[in-house]
């Protein structure tokens, strides 16, 4: 049976990891700053479409490499007995609670700004479906790499994962097998460029694979989770 | 009722040239209402035999049952509480978010949580700084916090290592109390410490470790009712030694001369007999009531 206070406490502990670490407030500062800078220069639908999503995706790769990563939050997983999938759920929607109205709040900002009227709902929707994925795969790759190492590598993929793979296929074309496993890298990752892609498109493909990623960050969390292993020592 | 039972435990951590054994071939079991002390010098494998039980690693080798199920599944962590030097929780919380955080996975209702949060407080001793950060704790408040939140979460088997080392000595003493209250209400306390007054104030049995094998397993009542007979010898007696150490078993020797343990019927007469006869001059005697530390001490 759910236990709804374990599940309640979950997202408290998520949300509490998230909002008292520097980290996760010097994303947000930047993610609003690189709000700020868009919303002066008049952006376009597209443009602002791209903001939601760097935003809602730097602030999900920062916020979530907190919730498993080695060290007390890991040790605060193992010391309570509980389902599988709620840790690790829980913590997400903990970070959610956070990520959600920042992304949503930018969306609507760039929105009002923007000179053509873009719309607001459907990019915000995206980009909170696209951070959902980003927090999932951040937060599974954080209980193994530790937290430093798994924000740097979401952080990355968000900024730079907006180039489609075409453009990344032709600026490998000298390099053939290269090009070839970065490409299918490019097509198979959750990146942004995918988030836009469902966004423009509107078609259930990008969603599904975006969707799978989730489920599989949340699997390969709650693994972690499962079995007798010692937590490590926390990263400074 | 046996909560704790280890049949042929070991344990060895890396591979190859890098093996090192921290535990081999442990058994032992532990039932309601003991408080089991675990003692032993460093690299004994005292805390191996702790987190073994607390699964939060596996045995190489043998079984490791708590409450019936084997260490570290569901049921076995269900009713665990550990509490280790230095303690893990997230510096970002208050110890009061810390409890309440624990509470919640306990209990059923708000109304059951705030009970549970209560007794933690009071037995952890923590009220008068559960609201602060824990990143501001000090040693001794953290294991504090520590054992509270320990307590919480066991049901049946409190697991300590080296909680009170930081501890002030007025506060220890509450928390002596508090564990030993905890062990009387039919569960178990296994205790993990270098502190041998501690262990000897609160332990009912007592497990010395060394070499990562259990060297002793003695109820703490038998062996404080056994006295011993100390010898202090002149300097040119100190080479008799060897002699009297292979005369006396369990004889060990002191910093001026020799701790001989009064057994099967031996008195201190028959000891200075001895001496005179063998031309082995004493300085001074005393008979005291044996200690951990001659367990620990060979």
């Amino acid at each position: 049976m759910l236990n709804l206070l374990a599940a309640k406490a979950e997202v408290v502990f998520g949300l509490q990891l998230v909002t008292r670490h520097r980290a996760p407030r010097l994303a947000a500062l930047l993610g609003l700053g690189v709000a700020a800078l868009a919303a002066v220069s008049a952006p376009s639908p597209e443009r602002t479409a791209r903001v939601v999503l760097l935003v809602g995706g730097t602030l999900a790769a920062v916020a979530a490499s907190r919730l498993l990563s080695p060290g007390p939050a890991l040790a605060a997983a193992r010391m309570v007995v509980a389902p599988w999938w709620l840790v690790p759920t829980g913590r997400l929607v903990g970070v959610l609670c956070v990520v959600g109205p920042l992304t949503v709040g930018v969306g609507l900002a760039l929105a009002s700004a923007s000179p053509q009227g873009a719309p607001i709902l459907a990019p915000t929707a995206v980009a909170v479906g696209f951070a959902v994925c980003v927090a999932s795969c951040t937060m599974a790759m954080a209980s193994w790499w530790g937290a430093s190492a798994a924000a740097s590598v979401g952080f990355l993929a968000v900024w730079f994962g907006g180039v489609p793979p075409s453009v990344v296929g032709a600026l490998l074309a000298g390099w053939l097998p290269l090009q070839r496993i970065v490409t299918w890298l490019w097509n198979v990752l959750p990146l942004p460029w995918r988030a836009a892609r469902w966004l423009a498109s509107g078609g259930w493909e990008d969603a599904l694979l975006l969707g799978a990623w989730t489920l599989l960050g949340l699997g390969v969390a709650a693994m972690h989770l499962a079995g007798p292993r010692r937590p490590r020592r926390a990263e400074s | 009722m046996t909560l704790v039972a280890c049949v042929g435990v070991s344990r060895a951590y890396g591979s190859g040239p890098r093996r090192r054994v921290a535990l081999d071939g442990c058994s032992f079991a532990a039932e309601r209402g003991e408080i089991i002390g675990v003692v032993g010098p460093n690299g004994a494998g005292k805390t191996t035999l702790i987190r073994l039980l607390a699964g939060e690693i596996a045995p190489t080798a043998g079984t490791v049952m708590v409450a019936g199920s084997r260490a570290g599944t569901q049921e076995a962590r269900r009713v665990v509480g550990l509490a280790e030097d230095p303690p893990l929780a997230p510096p970002e919380l208050t110890g009061l978010e810390w409890l309440t955080y624990l509470a919640s996975h306990r209990a059923r209702t708000p109304a059951q949580r705030v009970a549970l949060v209560r007794w933690a407080i009071e037995f952890g001793v923590v009220a008068e700084f559960a609201g602060r950060r824990m990143a501001d704790y000090s040693r001794g408040m953290a294991q504090r916090l520590a054992l509270a939140a320990a307590g919480l979460l066991a049901r049946e088997v409190l697991l300590l290592d080296e909680v009170l080392s930081g501890v002030d000595p007025i506060v220890a003493r509450t928390l002596r109390g508090a564990i030993a209250a905890f062990g009387a209400s039919e569960r178990l306390v296994v205790l993990a410490s270098h502190d041998l007054s501690t262990v000897e104030r609160l332990a009912t049995r007592v497990l010395v470790l060394s070499r990562g094998r259990v060297v002793s397993d003695v109820s703490t009542s038998a062996l404080l009712k056994e006295r011993v007979a100390e010898l202090a010898l002149n300097g040119g007696a100190m080479g008799r030694i060897e002699w009297l150490l292979t005369r006396y078993a369990g004889a060990a020797r002191t910093g001026d001369g020799i701790a001989i343990p009064l057994v099967q019927g031996l008195t201190l007469e028959e000891i200075l007999a001895t001496c005179r006869s063998e031309r082995i001059p004493v300085a001074a005697t005393r008979v005291r009531y044996r200690a951990l530390e001659d367990l620990l001490i060979p």
